[in-house]
């Protein structure tokens, strides 16, 4: 095989490749976010966090094994493949009128945000939020 | 190598590796959002640059692995790049492991397993399309 038809077939498939991949940044309805800060729309910084009157109710998105290697202290394990078994200790720690915080790992992390909004769907709780950076902004504000 | 494979062997090997990346490119088109959380699990790329990867990644996949299966012409390009591609994707790994990251996160829905299984996963794919170039 010679290399030039070999390089123009390679630059081809890039070149065709970018088709698909705009039209869905443009039209995906889960297209992802260009801005870290516009990931979460539900976000909440510890900044704002730290002013609250009422301290949250910590809910830990992450796998098991994250969550044994550390977590927010007070919070509780919240996963959507454990649903049916954390759920209870969760609903069983919410007080009315307290503030829901979950958290995961990574900037644009989407297991905080499924169960976010499982929390508000299926049990009417209407103060839950996301913790913005998730559970690296929790580090680097507390280094262990 | 791939002139000393017997033919049924050759066209199944890709068939088997252009499927695998057509699959894999599929569904994380689906999800471009969740494909994103991992990119950046990696801690590698600024946000924006993960938007752009999570969107391209997966077509470049699926259209290399297509051609790959039909076999016509540009499949040797196309499992190129489907090398390449799993070569950066060892890198990665490579690199989150030696910063103590672990990419997993849920996206994967396992623990401290699964960074070890998709570089197994990902040696092998790289031998199967060393052995079809």
């Amino acid at each position: 095989m010679s290399i030039a038809p070999g390089l123009r077939h390679l630059l081809v498939i890039l070149a065709v490749a970018a088709g698909p991949a705009i039209l869905s940044g443009v039209l995906h309805p889960h297209a992802p976010s260009w801005r870290a800060e516009t990931a979460q729309a539900d976000s909440v910084t510890l900044d704002t966090i730290a002013g609250w009157t009422t301290p949250p109710q910590w809910v830990d998105a992450r796998p098991a094994a994250a969550y044994q290697a550390g977590h927010v202290p007070g919070a509780q394990p919240l996963q959507l493949e454990s649903w049916d078994a954390q759920i209870q200790a969760v609903i069983e720690a919410w007080r009315p009128g307290r503030p829901v915080v979950v958290y995961c790992d990574q900037r644009a992390c989407q297991e905080s945000r499924h169960v976010a909004a499982a929390l508000r769907r299926d049990y009417g709780l209407d103060q839950v939020w996301v913790l913005h950076g998730g559970w690296a902004a929790w580090l680097a504000r507390s280094p262990r | 190598m791939a002139r000393a494979l017997p033919p049924v062997i050759f066209v199944l090997l890709r068939i088997g590796l252009g499927g695998a990346f057509l699959v894999a490119g599929a569904l994380k088109a689906w999800d471009p959002a969740a494909f994103q959380g991992a990119v950046d699990a990696f801690r590698m790329l600024p946000f924006a640059a993960t938007a752009a990867v999570a969107l391209y990644l997966p077509w470049l996949e699926i259209i290399s692995g297509a051609i790959v299966i039909v076999g016509r012409q540009g499949w040797r390009a196309a499992l190129a790049i489907l090398g390449g591609l799993t070569v950066l994707f060892l890198v990665a790994l490579a690199s989150a492991w030696a910063r103590g990251i672990n990419p997993a996160c849920g996206c994967f829905g396992a623990g401290t397993g699964s960074l070890s299984s998709a570089v197994l996963r990902d040696l092998v794919l790289l031998a199967g399309i060393g052995i079809g170039c």
